[in-house]
């Protein structure tokens, strides 16, 4: 146990360091803490002039019983269920595949092409699939003419968007989600596998026994890391890839939000909304870093 | 020891060439598109990788275009002032968290943590650059950003894995905390260094949010917002102000909107692919990993 006057004696000596960590600790004061105390205008009517009135669980109760936040928060947990189920196996094969490329230069070519859509933002993708996907000129449609079908209007077809926003997350992100696999594979010990050759292991029995239960490791916390983010189902995309015509499949809770707080500035309610997804994320991500940390893959940090 | 080269290594290399062509060939049709003369790019199919007639009308016409100008200089302002002040806030914060020993740094982290746990959602951010002023000012883009944790803690675990002992001799010859982060702990950092730079500055001429609900004054917009303008609300007057807006619009005279909008497109990415080398010689997955470890 030190005393206070250690303690005293401690800081003086480390001052230095005090001092140098004041503009960060200014900068999360007040560009992250204070957002975070304004969550309480969601018990609050928001009034221009004058200070705002306390009205408890109004906007709440109002939130519960409103059709449109249903359709967002079922959208929001299909999106993202579509996401993770078609999408979280594709890193992964890459990655194997990569790992088996015998040319390094290959390998090196294969590497900067599928890493690069991850720098892109999404107003930038979002007008790459505009224009594949038109059904005028688009690469995919000229495609399905060429097999004598009529051409689909991806973009607006309530039928096709979510599939748009699933292939076309899948062609930003999986290439530079391989990284962690690829890092995994590297991690595995070459000895392992000479031993096993030595044995004579083939191939694909190394692959089974050595380079799978590694993967696997790595998948388990990527998979829980990935359930922890479940309810952002990709706002930058739904926000600019979203149009009136698809409203009803694709608006997310982020979309929702932002068109009640910023275009119809009802900010009381639409903190409510935030609040709730906020809360329900802290819980998600609390819960997935515990069983992550139990399952001793690794954690958030 | 070297395997031979079997029927399931050519399968592989093949399905790989394929996911690079599904990436690569967007962009090679769109390159297309914007260099074909204007009589022919309504006639252009979207799988044909060669212009017709080539033509840099489209980037003539763009690169002239006052809109343009100015929103391509404000997104280099916004990204290498933001990103100056990223590297200085994240450099010095780091160094403190690799180095320091100090009362309290467990308690630090998890200040430093609780706003990578819970996102209060966009209202209370709005509010707050509001209640700040900051509304129409180039900081409301800036200054929410100005440390990311994920990047910080990624340089703390390089610092980290620097030498004891490197520290320990600079000490003795006298250097003070400046000289040790400057010129002790940055340059032994280098690969680090500069792909979280680059992490930060892609990130910021990447965005579009911010300057879009903040920024008002369409005189200082950034690229990106710009080109959302044109691709989501198909608003050209943002592009060539309100005048060329109609000069430029569909018909006899006008410039056809896919060739606009495969030029802008490339316009916007064009900085990106400049950086992307240099990303490419410093990164690897070993900078990536250490976040996980520490």
């Amino acid at each position: 146990m030190s005393t206070l006057k250690e303690i005293r004696k401690k800081i003086y000596k480390s001052r230095h360091y005090y001092y140098l960590l004041i503009p960060a600790t200014i900068y999360f004061i007040i560009f992250h803490y204070i957002p975070i105390w304004g969550v309480t205008l969601s018990f609050q009517k928001f009034r221009i002039f004058g200070g705002n009135e306390w009205v408890g669980f109004k906007y709440f109760q109002e939130l519960f019983s409103s059709p449109t936040f249903y359709r967002s928060l079922t959208n929001t947990l299909i999106i993202s269920g579509l996401k993770v189920l078609i999408g979280f196996p594709i890193p992964v094969i890459i990655a194997l595949m990569m790992n088996s490329l015998r040319n390094k230069h290959y390998k090196k070519y294969v590497r900067s092409v599928i890493y690069m859509p991850h720098f892109l933002s999404w107003v930038v993708i979002t007008g790459v699939f505009a224009a594949i996907l038109s059904p005028v000129s688009g690469m995919v449609n000229e495609i399905i003419k060429l097999f004598g079908m009529d051409p689909i209007p991806f973009m607006t077809s309530g039928q096709h968007f979510r599939g748009v926003l699933v292939i076309s997350e899948i062609w930003r992100s999986s290439g530079w989600d391989s990284i962690l696999y690829t890092a995994a594979l590297m991690n595995i010990d070459k000895i392992l596998y000479e031993a096993a050759s030595i044995d004579g292991a083939s191939a694909w029995q190394q692959t089974l026994k050595i380079t799978l239960p590694e993967l696997i490791r790595t998948m388990v916390t990527v998979f829980i890391l990935n359930i922890g983010f479940f309810m952002n189902a990709g706002f930058d995309q739904v926000f600019n890839m979203m149009n009136d015509s698809v409203i009803s499949v694709a608006d997310i809770i982020d979309t929702y939000a932002y068109r009640i707080g910023l275009l119809n500035n009802n900010y009381s309610y639409a903190t409510a909304v935030g609040l709730f997804q906020g809360v329900i994320g802290l819980i998600l991500v609390i819960v997935t870093n515990k069983v992550a940390k139990k399952i001793e893959a690794g954690s958030l940090w | 020891m070297k395997k031979r080269i079997g029927p399931w290594q050519i399968i592989n290399a093949i399905i790989l060439l394929v996911v690079t062509v599904t990436t690569l060939y967007p962009f090679l049709n769109l390159l297309a598109v914007s260099l074909t003369d204007v009589k022919y790019v309504s006639d252009m199919s979207g799988l044909s990788i060669l212009p017709k007639e080539p033509t840099l009308k489209y980037y003539q016409v763009l690169l002239s275009a006052p809109g343009v100008q100015k929103a391509f200089l404000n997104s280099v302002f916004i990204t290498v002032v933001a990103t100056a002040i990223n590297m200085f806030l994240t450099i010095i914060t780091a160094y403190v968290l690799a180095r320091g020993n100090f009362w309290g740094k467990k308690l630090y982290i998890i200040f430093l943590i609780i706003p990578m746990l819970f996102n209060p959602g966009l209202i209370p951010n709005y509010m707050l650059i509001r209640n700040l002023g900051l509304i129409n000012s180039y900081w409301s883009v800036i200054l929410p950003g100005a440390i990311n944790v994920y990047y910080l803690m990624l340089l703390r675990n390089i610092f980290n894995g620097i030498p004891k002992s490197t520290f320990e001799a600079a000490e003795i010859d006298g250097a003070n905390h400046f000289t040790m982060i400057w010129k002790v702990a940055v340059p032994l950092a280098k690969p680090g260094v500069i792909t979280i730079s680059l992490f930060y500055a892609i990130y910021h001429w990447n965005d579009y949010f911010k300057p879009l609900i903040y920024i008002n004054d369409p005189a200082k917009w950034p690229l990106q917002v710009l080109l959302r303008q044109f691709i989501v609300d198909a608003d050209k007057t943002s592009l060539f102000g309100p005048l060329q807006a109609i000069l430029y619009s569909e018909g006899n005279s006008g410039l056809p909107f896919r060739g606009l909008q495969s030029s802008i497109i490339l316009i916007t990415v064009i900085p990106i692919l400049c950086l992307y080398p240099l990303l490419l010689k410093y990164f690897s997955s070993d900078i990536m990993s250490g976040a996980n470890k520490g």
